[in-house]
């Protein structure tokens, strides 16, 4: 057993890598071979990263993907000892997304008969604590029971908030009991079938030894209790393993993940290799990240910290200007010589304008700027929103108000019209109450073809209005009829695509999942769209971001591997209070349903938390930095409110200051 | 080095406790307070925390930090450490972002600014008067003849309630009250009080905020009290973090406020807070208490510390201010209005001082009367715009009584071609500003309508091309449909049958290049969400510095309300221009109130005596002191009380504060109305007070005999005592006032 250990960028991947093309060159089959990944993203950069002479099954997970593999493999076995609702075949898997937005139905009708009645916050906000707290509940191994009563401290003998955590518990339980019923299982309930059902089970435990031989485990740091126990498990039944640990990570804590557990409990076990040396930092950076994360946790701060890393400070009055400043830097590193894939400007909340201003900015001297963090909407990209426009205008007896613009932008779309022709025949179409026009009284102002045009999409309309689809269906013939020929690019693909396969997941769950009163699966689907629940990224790929300014969230970078240490960051709104923020939120709080929790939550437990993971946070992104840092605030935060957060502060204080 | 006066240097003495520091018009106390901070920063006396200055107004945080910055600079320090400067709703904020969570709020909250306030607290009278219609026509009187009931019901429930409602919703949340603690009181009250109103609206109003995860000002400031008492932790690292606390403007401070600045001082006992009694003018909008600053300088713990050197004004305008609170103390109609004005004069600085009082030669203040008020309106409009052509080298200003006189006088000024700005108002409504992006979006939304087009080409496409090529552009429009001129089919237009002033080359030209740009928009409109058009227009527009920064606002703004409604889209987003606009409004003030303002000479400025403060002309025209604005008995007529109404209920505000009052144990004034009047009266005559003292060498003083509907005005009391006193003087320097 052994493990590497080191900050980042100082090869642990790379060495788990090599050993697993040593494993294999010295007769190991990829089947034998188990590699548990953080994310997604690490899947892909394993798969991409292993260069084998002849295929074979690579067995490279994350947990929660291993997990649902080993659910769904032992599915008969679990399906019989599960006592709720009737067997099943098969379970049914539900994304994110379905399960935020049918905890947020639950949420809406509860609420609307007075629960919550002293929590701030919108219904899909509750909803999605909801869920975390469900999740949490999963990955450390607490019985919903267990979770309300830790919830319930946090309330002491505020009446207000005990009243909101059983409110909370009540609908989690709810939730968790038409999950059961229906088969249908979210994150929570697949970790916890596969934890408390299959993983004390002997006869499992005895065939994964059989199955490998070997673990590869990345990220240790990042990695949630739950994924700690099968590792464990893991290391008594496999012949080696090899792990890869940062002791300065934990990025993903509010997702749960336990990196003093596992130094605890699977680092102490294992053979340590120290990795010192820094691939994408230098010796002097390394100290400066170190005094200021020792600045941060409120230590005195190494004196040797104090060389001015910092090649730049923007400081300005509104944030505008800051954004504006901070292109013109960019551009100068650039003019020096700096490839714009060596700088990566990075703010706790990157919105809008941020990427707007920037981009522009950069545009202005041909420099590609590329947003990585996620936040675009499915509803505006121009695709998805014909096939939904379509279908509302299939189904008008659904009663789901069709938007004038969005009709504008489909017609548009459809017939390659003009906006202002578009818009007379949006406008002819509500007037006609949605029941189409006739053409002939159009023909004069769309002109001759439009025209025509227009009367192939309205047969293809009063055709659909006939049949009746289901909406899968419906989509299908859209896409391939509509807006294939039109030649769609390949994010327009994908959003048609992300359409078509959320709608086939939505059925699948929805055909079991117990809703109360009438509901009818199609309308549910736009129901939900409309809510604005689907996000247009959950298929995408992230964009390529080779040889562009990188524009991401801390988190996004250091957690996402396809995103290669830079030369230079820029570190914006320094002086917001965002970079320190805390995991706890009003109905969920991670560290008390951790296995740290030690039966106290106070404002000193609470910033320890916040401190500890800034500290970390700016050692890692210093740790993927190997020339220079420039940091940038504006006194007005983008809502017009004086800022003095304290990072600013921090910063200036570890030997920087600041310049009005 | 800066030299300090008496009552200044005291101040500039202070190193710890509790102090109060009254402190008279023009006593320089932003210089001292910077300089005091400047000092006890330079002597590490702030360690390990920093000073907390805590101010009125988002203009007065500029002046203070570039005030303190400069001090520090001159003794070689870094010009931004030791001190935070910020607005209260700016702490506010500061302090509940620590941990909004710990009161079962979202971190995700957003603030209503005050035109966002007003649509939900419409939207909710709207559904409470629609419930039960009987019950509010109750108060008003009886057997009336039929135009006179439409008036009345019309000002009643479209105007008055509403205002009454969102007054009252602001009156019981800074009296603490939560809406577990309002459906208590509901019960035992009656249900034609208008406290309980006021209740029943606070209950829907608060579920509507909780429900969206909002928060108005006044949560934002609730809470943060809340978070402070009910959580140690954060009170004591933010006592850590602010270990000197200045107040500004002491004497509009509310009790939350007060109890904010308390908590924060509660640790170190550092706190200095600095005001003036006399220039409370603050409390019939707010929940301002003037009595609060006066208690506290009253208060045993407390060492008091006056600043009673001015050296802003000639002793002209001094000695008259003294006079107005000479007798309102001894001779005012009203007796229990004779404390209306602390006491304290102001004094001239000493000879040799190195910023003597200003000197005229002559009297120069006087007192003009207007038989109407359009007279008065355009009299002083005129005045003003000689006397700046005259003397371009006077700062001048226009001290409104009303916003409602400020628009008519700028109207008057706008035709004298007369230069001017208003205060407040920077950047609204002109072209080649974020509005032109109202414009463009609205018709962006619906292209098709050639209403929207003209207006579009007139005052963004085409601002500043001929009035003609504008009515030739109509009859364009008038001969070709929309998609005719903009995407002629086969995209060949009838160039031939354009009007003749299209055939001027540069009209031409510039149609020809208002097309191409319009079509370009067009095309955003139909890909990009309509934040990202927003932005594509500002830049597009050459939008830069403040002006960019409100678009940017109004993206950021758009994309929250899709948020909320997420099936949004353009058209939506037009429609709910209006109300955006009035956000946008505030955030514009706020952006620009932190440039700070000085007034420009040779520029007229116009704005009400409410925002006068802080602020100083070389002449000053305060016009509309009449009866009417400034009444001095209970008899008067008040702005308040509402005409319709039967007698006993025509002031519902005065009621609803005494029966809440009663309600919450305190005894009620013997009669709610008198004292509301009483307390009008007072707050009237402080603020002719600020009025005349921002002069520094010049003052008209103007009146009206008839208003606007020939109803009898006439002076206001005060004015005729200042009349004489000025005849007095005047006739010292052998001129009649």
């Amino acid at each position: 057993m052994k493990v590497f250990v080191g900050p980042v960028g100082s090869g642990k991947t790379s060495r788990l890598l090599d050993v697993y093309h040593s494993l294999i060159h010295h007769g190991g089959k990829t089947e034998e071979i188990l590699v548990l990944a953080v994310n997604a993203a690490s899947v892909s950069d394993w798969r991409r990263r292993i260069d084998l002479p002849v295929g074979g099954n690579l067995n490279i997970f994350t947990y929660f993907g291993l997990a649902q593999r080993e659910v769904i493999t032992h599915w008969p076995k679990l399906d019989a000892l599960l006592q709720e609702g009737g067997k099943c075949p098969e379970p049914v898997f539900m994304t994110t997304e379905t399960a935020h937005y049918l905890m947020g139905l639950l949420v809406d009708r509860y609420r609307s008969e007075g629960y919550f009645p002293a929590v701030r916050a919108t219904s899909q906000q509750i909803a999605i604590q909801l869920i975390d707290n469900l999740n949490q509940a999963a990955i450390n191994g607490l019985s919903l029971r267990e979770t309300g009563l830790r919830l319930g401290t946090l309330a002491g003998d505020d009446r207000d908030k005990a009243r909101a955590f059983r409110d909370a518990l009540e609908l989690m339980q709810l939730f968790r009991r038409n999950c059961l019923v229906s088969r249908c299982l979210d994150y929570s309930l697949t970790i916890e079938l596969f934890n408390t059902r299959l993983l004390p089970d002997p006869a499992y435990v005895e065939s994964i030894g059989l199955k490998w031989k070997y673990l590869l485990a990345d990220n240790l740091e990042e990695t949630v209790p739950a994924a700690q126990d099968l590792t464990l498990r893991l290391m008594d039944t496999v012949q080696k393993a090899y792990l890869a640990y940062c002791p300065q990570g934990g990025y993903a804590s509010f997702f749960g993940a336990d990196t003093a557990g596992a130094a605890e409990r699977i680092v102490a076990r294992c053979q340590v290799e120290e990795l010192t040396n820094s691939f994408s930092s230098t010796p002097e950076i390394s100290a400066y990240a170190l005094a200021l994360a020792q600045r941060i946790r409120g230590r005195e701060a190494a004196e040797a910290g104090k060389t001015n890393l910092i090649n730049g400070q923007v400081d300005t009055q509104l944030r505008g200007e800051m954004l504006t400043e901070t292109g013109k830097r960019i551009l100068e590193l650039i003019a020096q010589g700096v490839a714009p894939g060596d700088i990566a400007v990075l703010a706790p909340a990157v919105d809008k304008v941020m990427e707007f201003s920037l981009g522009r900015c950069l545009a202005q001297k041909g420099v590609p700027l590329v947003n990585l963090t996620r936040g675009k909407r499915l509803l505006d990209q121009p695709f998805a929103q014909a096939l939904i426009n379509l279908a509302l205008l299939v189904y008008p007896g659904w009663r789901l108000e069709v938007n004038f613009s969005g009709l504008v932008q489909t017609l548009s779309l459809l017939l390659k019209l003009d906006p202002v022709r578009s818009s007379l025949l949006a406008e002819s179409i509500f007037r006609h109450k949605l029941e189409l026009p006739d053409p002939s009284g159009l023909r004069t102002r769309l002109g001759f073809y439009n025209t025509e045009q227009y009367q192939l999409l309205k047969n293809w309309l009063e055709q659909r209005r006939q049949e009746k689809p289901g909406l899968d269906v419906l989509f299908q013939l859209a896409f391939g009829e509509l807006l294939a020929p039109l030649l769609p690019g390949e994010y327009d693909l994908l959003a048609c695509r992300q359409v078509i396969d959320s709608v086939s997941k939505f059925y699948k769950v929805m055909g079991r999942y117990p809703v109360s009163g009438e509901y009818d699966l199609d309308r549910g689907f736009l129901h939900m769209v409309l809510r604005g629940t689907l996000a247009a990224e959950t298929l995408f790929r992230p964009p390529d971001n080779t040889g562009k300014v990188i524009l991401a969230t801390p988190y996004t970078f250091l957690l996402s591997p396809y995103i290669k240490p830079v030369k230079y960051q820029f570190w914006l709104d320094v002086a917001g209070e965002q970079w320190l923020r805390g995991n706890a939120k009003e109905l969920t709080n991670p560290h008390v349903l951790s296995r740290h929790w030690d039966r106290t939550w106070d404002d000193r437990k609470d910033q320890e938390i916040r401190l500890n993971r800034l500290a970390g946070m700016v050692q890692g992104l210093l740790g993927k930095c190997a020339a220079g840092l420039y940091t940038a605030s504006s006194f007005l935060s983008s809502r017009g409110y004086e800022q003095d957060g304290q990072l600013a502060q921090w910063l200036e204080e570890q030997g920087v200051s600041r310049n009005d | 080095m800066i030299s300090l006066r008496p009552g200044q240097e005291e101040v500039a003495a202070y190193r710890g406790g509790l102090l109060a520091v009254p402190a008279v018009p023009g006593a320089g106390k932003t210089t001292v307070l910077a300089h005091l901070a400047s000092e006890l920063i330079a002597e590490e006396r702030t360690k390990p925390g920093k000073i907390l200055i805590v101010t009125a107004m988002n203009s007065a945080v500029a002046n203070f930090r570039s005030r303190i910055a400069a001090c520090l600079e001159e003794r070689g320090m870094a010009r931004n450490k030791g001190y935070e400067v910020k607005t209260l709703h700016s702490l506010a904020m500061a302090i509940l972002k620590e941990k909004p969570e710990f009161l079962l709020i979202n971190e995700g909250f957003q603030v209503l600014d005050e035109a966002a306030q007003t649509e939900i607290v419409r939207d909710v009278s709207a559904r409470w008067l629609s419930a039960d219609p009987k019950r509010w026509q109750t108060p008003l009187k009886r057997n009336r003849e039929g135009s006179w009931q439409q008036r009345a019901l019309g000002s009643w429930h479209e105007r008055d309630l509403p205002q009454f409602f969102k007054q009252a919703l602001n009156y019981i949340k800074t009296r603490g009250i939560d809406p577990a603690g309002a459906g208590e009181l509901l019960k035992r009250l009656d249900a034609g009080s208008y406290l309980a109103w006021s209740l029943e609206i606070y209950l829907e109003y608060a579920a509507v905020l909780r429900a969206q995860g909002l928060l108005d000002f006044d949560d934002l400031i609730a809470q943060a009290v809340r978070l402070l008492q009910e959580d140690e932790g954060v009170l004591g690292r933010l006592q850590q973090r602010w270990t000197y606390i200045f107040e500004d403007e002491a004497q509009d401070s509310n009790p939350l406020q007060e109890k904010i600045l308390h908590l924060l001082a509660s640790g170190r006992g550092n706190m200095v807070r600095v005001g003036d009694s006399n220039q409370a003018i603050l409390g019939t909008f707010t929940a301002a208490e003037p009595e609060i600053f006066r208690s506290f300088c009253g208060r045993e713990d407390v060492r008091l510390q006056e600043i009673l050197c001015s050296s802003r004004s000639t002793r002209q305008v001094i000695d008259l201010a003294n006079y107005l609170v000479q007798w309102t103390g001894r001779d005012h109609p009203e007796l229990k209005c004779r404390t209306a004005l602390e006491q304290q004069y102001i004094h001239p600085v000493a000879e040799g001082d190195p910023y003597p009082n200003p000197e005229v030669s002559g009297y120069t203040l006087a007192v003009k009367r207007y038989r109407s008020r359009d007279e008065e309106v355009s009299g002083i409009a005129r005045l003003a715009w000689r006397q700046v052509e005259k003397n371009p080298d006077y700062t001048l200003a226009i001290l409104v009584p009303t916003r409602m006189m400020q628009q008519e006088i700028s109207e008057k000024l706008r035709k004298l071609g007369a230069a001017f700005e208003e205060v407040g108002k920077a950047g609204e409504n002109r072209t080649g500003t974020v509005f032109d992006i109202k414009t463009v979006l609205d018709y962006l939304a619906q292209p098709h309508k050639v209403e929207y087009l003209m207006p579009l080409f007139e005052q963004v496409l085409l601002a500043g091309v001929t009035e003609e090529s504008t009515k030739s552009l109509a009859q364009l429009f008038e001969r070709y449909k929309l998609e005719e001129v903009l995407y002629p089919v086969g995209g060949v237009f009838p160039w031939l049958d354009l009007p003749d002033e299209f055939w001027q080359e540069d009209v031409y030209a510039s149609f020809v290049a208002a097309l191409a740009r319009l079509r370009e928009w067009l095309q955003a409109s139909v890909s990009l969400p309509p934040d990202d058009l927003v932005l594509l227009l500002a830049e597009d527009l050459g939008l830069a510095e403040e002006q960019m920064e409100i678009a940017n606002n109004l993206a950021l703004l758009i994309r929250q309300r899709v948020g909320e409604n997420p099936a949004w889209k353009l058209i939506d987003i037009a429609r709910d221009l209006p109300r955006i606009e009035d956000s946008l409004k505030h955030f514009a003030r706020v952006v620009y109130d932190q440039r700070g303002f000085t007034p420009r000479s040779g520029v007229i400025t116009l704005l009400t005596a409410h925002k006068a403060k802080g602020l100083e002309w070389d002449t000053v025209f305060v016009p509309g002191v009449t009866s009417g604005e400034y009444p001095a008995g209970t008899n008067d007529k008040f702005r308040s009380d509402l005409w319709y109404l039967q007698e006993d209920k025509r002031n519902p505000l005065a009621l609803m504060k005494a029966e809440l009052d009663f309600a919450l144990g305190r005894s009620p004034a013997a009669d709610p109305v008198e004292t509301a009047k009483l307390a009008e009266i007072s707050e009237r005559l402080r603020l002719l007070y600020v009025a005349l003292t921002r002069a520094r060498k010049n003052l008209l003083l103007s009146y009206h005999d008839l208003d606007a509907y020939d109803r009898k005005q006439g002076p206001a009391q005060a004015l005729l005592a200042l009349q004489n006193f000025m005849a007095g003087e005047a006739s010292k320097h052998g001129q009649q006032a």
